[in-house]
């Protein structure tokens, strides 16, 4: 047996595809037995529902509370949908938002706010850990997100009261950062200023209409405010 | 063989976990070296960027990856090891470790540790590649006997077999994983002290000391237990065998608070000590 046939029969199996049964067939019996075989499969379903469930632990929680059951049923489904594709294990998670709202639009009862939520804590996980550029350029420790619940509000509702009900819909455009010297992470609510002063920041020199009613001193205040809020550091550029 | 760099670390380390970034440079117990999971800082910033940076300037750092895939299909990831090199020459890292296994085929990642089949041909396999990584990294490459549930199919040799002629034919080091042996030997029915000495205990550049769980008839090697009698005797049997090298208390899963996990290192450095004799060059605190 080559070892390319040994990866072609183990892949299926490691991904909770086929099972050990299937690898036999393939390319013959293990020593330790088929029962020791499949145990990878288990091994590997474990670790990425901890990935998941430490990453997700609130969503995991709240999910737990509304509809029992509902959680093991989508990380065996995120995990054929989405196999887990790059050497940093949190990035598995990256793509479980849209993996949510791709089954509630296909009829799941699922509640909106999951999606979000996955989102959010995605993005405040990315945001401690991005690397930091130097300049004005873009930067992996900001998010700026349009979620339709108050999320900024409800996470630590949810933290501190497993019970908290989930909030009605109200929209909310939030930052999720790293501020930029002490290292410590942060959610903004940024006014239209703000959010020009965040867009010029990342590169864009001509703002979309929706900014068009500001003055630049405006912007300019908004990105200094910024500054002191530990959002960016002073221009370089 | 490759040997170990004079700027080796020596005693007892433990691993630079998340959980205790808060309170390791406040403590004031005695640390002798720590290892980090290099995956958890390539391309990262923030403050576990800043924490380690701090502390390589106060005590040694070695890497222990897990993802270099050194048994697995298709070419190493050099973008990712040209960033664990970066990674390693900040830290000063004299030398880097890994896993004997593969852990991704055609780029789907399974974040666990492999085993191969017991080949020629996978010998022949892992060592062109820990060859090429240790080239590219610029330092030597000691890799670690994983703990492993199942023969895989068409193997031909034994596990200590299997490592011993990987490790001569790359001219690399051994990470002792102790602990790993012992999983060993219990989940396959073997003598743990047979199976120590199939290794090739003389190309020991680091050891590691973990504890294992029971589940069912199988050991887990999950290092989220204090370490057990059985393994504290092979370390002690091991150490009369490999001498002075450094060792790492793991404790990787479950993890308690950072004093619990220096008095299992204070532990493994009273047998350390009681074995090989006190270490004048290894008391820093």
């Amino acid at each position: 047996m080559s070892l390319d046939a040994f990866f072609d029969a183990m892949a299926p199996m490691l991904s909770g595809r086929t099972d050990a049964g299937t690898v036999v067939n393939a390319i013959g019996p293990s020593d330790s037995g088929a029962e020791s075989l499949g145990f990878y499969n288990e091994l590997i379903r474990r670790n990425h529902a901890k990935l998941l469930g430490d990453i997700f632990i609130h969503l995991h929680g709240l999910m737990e509370r509304e509809s029992p059951g509902t959680w093991e049923t989508l990380i065996a489904g995120y995990r054929l949908a989405h196999p887990a594709a790059h050497w940093d294990p949190n990035l598995y998670a990256e793509h479980f938002s849209s993996y949510l709202r791709e089954q509630r639009e296909a009829g799941a009862a699922l509640h909106p706010i999951y999606e979000e939520l996955a989102d959010f804590a995605f993005v405040r996980q990315r945001a401690f850990f991005g690397n930091q550029t130097e300049g004005d350029a873009y930067e992996q420790r900001i998010f700026v997100r349009q979620y339709t619940h108050p999320l900024s509000d409800y996470l630590p509702e949810l933290h501190h009261n497993p019970d908290a009900p989930i909030p009605a819909a109200r929209p909310q455009v939030v930052i999720v950062y790293r501020h930029a010297r002490d290292h410590s992470l942060h959610n903004l609510l940024p006014t239209a200023a703000g959010l020009a002063a965040v867009a010029r920041r990342q590169g864009m020199t001509q703002l979309p209409p929706m900014f068009a009613s500001l003055r630049e001193e405006d912007i300019a205040a908004a990105d200094q405010a910024l500054v002191e809020r530990g959002l960016f550091t002073e221009r370089t550029s | 063989m490759k040997k170990l760099a004079p700027s080796s670390p020596r005693g007892v380390g433990i691993g630079l976990r998340l959980e205790h970034h808060d309170v390791i440079l406040e403590t004031t117990r005695r640390i002798d070296w720590l290892e980090i999971v290099p995956e958890n800082f390539v391309e990262t910033g923030g403050q576990p960027r800043e924490l380690l940076r701090t502390c390589a300037k106060r005590w040694q750092v070695i890497g222990h990856g897990v993802s270099t895939n050194l048994g697995g299909r298709g070419p190493l990831n050099v973008d990712y090891i040209q960033g664990l090199k970066r990674l390693l020459d900040e830290i000063d890292a004299p030398y880097y470790t890994d896993h004997l296994c593969y852990a991704s085929i055609d780029g789907v990642a399974y974040h666990d540790l492999l085993p191969l089949p017991y080949t020629d041909e996978a010998v022949h396999h892992c060592a062109a590649r820990i060859r090429e990584l240790s080239d590219r990294l610029e330092r030597p490459v000691a890799v670690e006997n994983i703990s492993y549930y199942a023969t895989m199919p068409g193997s031909s040799m034994t596990h200590g077999s299997f490592v011993r002629a990987v490790c001569e034919s790359a001219d690399c080091g051994l990470l002792l994983d102790v602990n790993n042996v012992y999983v060993n030997a219990c989940n396959h029915r073997g003598d743990a002290s047979e199976w120590l000495h199939a290794l090739p205990l003389e190309r020991t550049m680091q050891m590691h000391i973990a504890g294992h769980i029971l589940e069912g008839e199988r050991i887990i090697d999950n290092h989220g237990e204090p370490i057990c009698d059985g393994v504290w005797s092979l370390f002690r049997e091991a150490l009369g065998v490999t001498g002075r090298v450094p060792v790492l208390l793991e404790w990787d899963t479950n993890i308690p608070s950072l004093d619990r996990v220096l008095d299992e290192a204070d532990a493994a450095r009273a047998i350390y000590d009681e074995v090989l004799g006190p270490d004048a060059g290894s008391d820093a605190a």
